[in-house]
This record gives C-alpha cells, structure tokens and sequence, in this order.
C-alpha cells in the first residue's frame, strides 16, 4: 500500500497517527521522498500534487486539503475527514470597504482559480478571476482586484493588511482519498486503516 | 507549433510489433465471437444519435448537408442495436464489432465490443473473460448496479455526490455495511427498496468478484447490474444491460489500447 503525504506539518500528523497505530516511529529521514515501514510505502509530495499521484496510481491512497481537491477537481474518492488542518476559503477585501457588491463585473486575485470562478458564477456575479501564486493579500491594496478569494486559518494576515474576510465559501479540512480501482481492489485494507485512524484520532 | 512528429492529443500511434500484437487480440477476439455464433458489424463514423450515449461535450460534431447535427461515433452500443433493429430488420440477436469510437476533442479509443439483444448478461459476460482468458489475462471483475446509489441517495439522505465520492463520513450504518457487500451477504440485512437489485448482482455470485453496489457510474444507457474489468488504473472493459428501440439488451466493449499495454507478445 503506498500512501502520498503532503510534505509539511499534515505529513507529521498523519505519520504521528500512524506511530499511535503500529507503535513504531514513521519519520522521513534526511532529504528522502520515500519511507518505507510495516508494509507502507510513504512518498512525501507538494500538496498540491498529492491528488495527482493517487488520481494516477502512483499511490493508492493519500492525505491532502478538501480545498486543493475541490480547485482540482480530482477524480479520486474521499473516504475520510480526518480534521486536520482546518481553514475557510473566503472571500476578503479591505476593511469597511463593501463597494465591490455594486460592481458589474468584480476583479478577484487568488490561487484558487476554480473554486473563485464557480462561487459568482453560482451567485450570477460576472467576475475575472487573476491568477495569483503568493502574497494574494497585496492584490487589493494596490488596485490590482476589487477582492481576493484565499484561504484563512486565523485571520491575522488579513488584520495586518487592513483586509477582513467577507464571505466564507467553504470549509476546508484534511482528506483521506483514494485512487477509485486501488479502493476496489485494495479495500479491505484501506478500511482497515481508515477503521485503526478513526479508533486512535477519531473522525 | 505544431511539429512534423506531432500527433493530436489522444491520437493512438500503434507500429511494428505492438500494431502486430493488437491486429491478434481482435483476431482472438474475433474467434471467440464466431465460435458463440456472433454475427459482425461494422457501422458508419458519423451518426444522428449519440446524444443518447454521451454528454454532447464529449462528441465530436459536425453538421449534414441539411445542416442537421452528427457527431463522429463516440459510442457504439446504441448504434449497433438501432441499426439492428431498424434497418438490417435482422432476425440475428448476437453482433460483434471490432471498430473505435472518437471522443472531443481528439480522443481516438479502439474496442472490441458485442451487444445481444433480449440476451443474457452472465453470458456475455463469460464471452468477454473467454476473451481475455485467450489472451492469458485475469483481471479483476468488479460488479455494480446503476440503480443503487440513486435508491440509496433517496432513503438515505446522503447526497449521489457524497455517494460517488464515496464520504464514508456521512454513511449510515447500513451504507458502511454494503460498502463490505460480498457474496455470501444477506440482502434482507438491507433496506427492502434495495434487495431486489441485491438479489440480482448476487446472481454473479459463482464469479471471482468484487461487488460494489454503491458504485455511481457515469454510463448513460446501463439499466441494471453493470460490471468493469480492471488492470492497475486502467479500465479493460465493461459490460451491463440496456434497453435500446424498446429491447432489453446485454453488452460490453472492450477497450484494445488498455489490454495493449498489458499484452507484450
């Protein structure tokens, strides 16, 4: 069974609820991408390609941001929230600034292009989205969108800004996936685990 | 740019040995069908009515001389059964085709496929394994019902996309249990709107399957009990039931570029 893990703080957790599981350390030594213990293989992977190695194959299973599948638009299965790394995706601006709700056409900086794009859609809101990589934050302070649509876990980038979120979009947690054909053909395994992280995590 | 060695995305390119191999399967293939007394067919590319097998963003359209709406074949099935019935007016009930359908935007998927009208699907179904089983291949046989999830979806609550993805999270009791279903499970352990539809992926019990019955699938014309045969993350084939033109039919394609990149010789 390989599972993909994004590389950072969610990787330490899962791996920390896998010690708890087999009573043995899981830690990726050194620089290495792969880790292999009690019959797991771990790869440690950029979250954002996490989905694409299981959409693939590479890996059967794998942990990732329901905010990252959902921008994907992945073609995996989400058999588990395991509720960690928990954050909104919302929408944000300056502060005591509401003049973008009148526009014909509201101008949006984000990273998240398809989650953006789909929330006005959805509300009849024509909007162009500008694709960002980073520090989404600067974009309305110098002109170059009315809004953003990031994400936020306490809020206190946008504080020191001047920005405030305004409307929350989704929720977002982490994500136990799997590849559909791996679940078909590995699922009594893949159970078992999800069964051994919900006795020792919980759901 | 475009370069002198570029194909469009999804072109298949098959040459030498791999083109060799590929021109044998559809010959096995087509062996196993004349032994089972399968008639062949081979129908045009461009056709009226695709709409009723495919989402229209997949097809690959094109218009008559009239002006009217055609699309390449991105589906054979209901092609083959149409023609079958409305044109050929054939007293034959078992066809055969070994033929490509096309998908938009470039897309170009050989098959190897056979629809039986008023047939029997635990038969075609060994038709297709006989088939693989010539070409020394063993696959897992997966086995679904396209009505389930959506019955389930009503008496549950839980969403078809919850369902589809499969967000074991918000299961009930019951739905965790037939995610386990195998063959030796007792439909009347199951909610009564359902075991009807139980009973009948059960009738594939003598097989060496995986039954899944809240597998959502994404096919347009199954009715009933469908299966998939599948290598790692590939799909070799599927099969189910369907009525076309009023006729309860049995069917399943096989897809040549996935066996082919299994199969070296």
């Amino acid at each position: 069974m390989t599972i993909a893990l994004p590389k950072g703080r969610i990787a330490e957790d899962v791996l920390a609820i896998f010690k708890k599981i087999f009573d043995e350390d899981f830690e990726f030594e050194n620089r290495k991408l792969i880790l292999k213990k009690a019959g797991f293989t771990f790869l440690n992977v950029r979250n954002w390609d996490v989905a694409t190695y299981v959409q693939k194959q590479a890996a059967d299973i794998g942990v990732v941001g329901y905010d990252v599948i959902t921008e994907l638009n992945s073609d995996v299965l989400e058999l588990m929230d395991l509720g960690l790394g928990k954050c909104r995706v919302s929408v944000a601006g300056i502060k005591g600034d509401e003049s973008y709700k009148n526009k014909t056409q509201i101008k949006v900086a984000s990273k998240l292009q398809n989650i953006a794009k789909n929330y006005f859609n959805k509300k009849g809101i024509p909007v162009e989205v500008i694709k960002l990589n980073g520090s989404i934050e600067l974009a309305p302070l110098v002109g170059l969108s009315d809004v953003i649509v990031d994400i936020v876990e306490t809020g206190n980038t946008l504080k020191e800004n001047g920005l405030e979120e305004k409307e929350v979009i989704m929720h977002s947690s982490a994500r136990l996936i799997a590849n559909k054909n791996s679940f078909s053909v590995k699922k009594k395994q893949i159970l078992e685990i999800i069964e051994k992280i919900g006795q020792v995590h919980g759901t | 740019m475009i370069f002198a060695h570029d194909i469009p995305d999804g072109g298949k390119l098959y040459f030498g040995k791999k083109a060799k191999i590929k021109r044998e399967i559809e010959h096995i293939a087509s062996e196993v069908f004349e032994n089972e007394e399968y008639e062949e067919i081979v129908t045009p590319f461009f056709s009226y009515h695709q709409l009723e097998a495919l989402d229209e963003k997949e097809l690959i359209r094109c218009s008559d001389k009239e002006n009217r709406t055609l699309a390449l074949r991105g589906d054979s099935s209901i092609d083959v059964i149409r023609l079958v019935i409305k044109r050929l007016k054939s007293e034959a009930k078992k066809w055969f085709y070994i033929q490509p359908v096309f998908r938009a935007p470039s897309t170009e998927v050989y098959q190897i496929g056979a629809e039986w009208l008023e047939g029997d699907l635990k038969q075609v179904l060994n038709t297709n394994l006989n088939i693989l089983k010539r070409v020394n291949k063993n696959y897992p046989l997966v086995i679904s019902h396209i009505k389930i999830p959506e019955i389930v979806s009503k008496i549950s609550g839980v969403s078809i996309d919850d369902i589809k993805k499969q967000r074991i999270y918000k299961f009930n009791d019951w739905m965790k249990k037939l995610l386990v279903f195998d063959k030796n499970s007792k439909p009347e352990e199951f909610p009564q709107e359902i075991r009807i539809y139980l009973e009948e992926m059960l009738e594939f019990a003598d097989f060496d399957a995986v039954f899944e019955p809240l597998y959502v699938a994404n096919l347009r014309y199954y009715d009933g009990v469908f299966y998939r045969i599948i290598n790692k993350n590939d799909i070799i084939a599927k099969g189910g039931s369907y009525t076309v033109e009023g006729v309860k039919s049995v069917g399943f394609s096989i897809y040549t570029d996935n066996l082919l990149k299994d199969v070296n010789g």
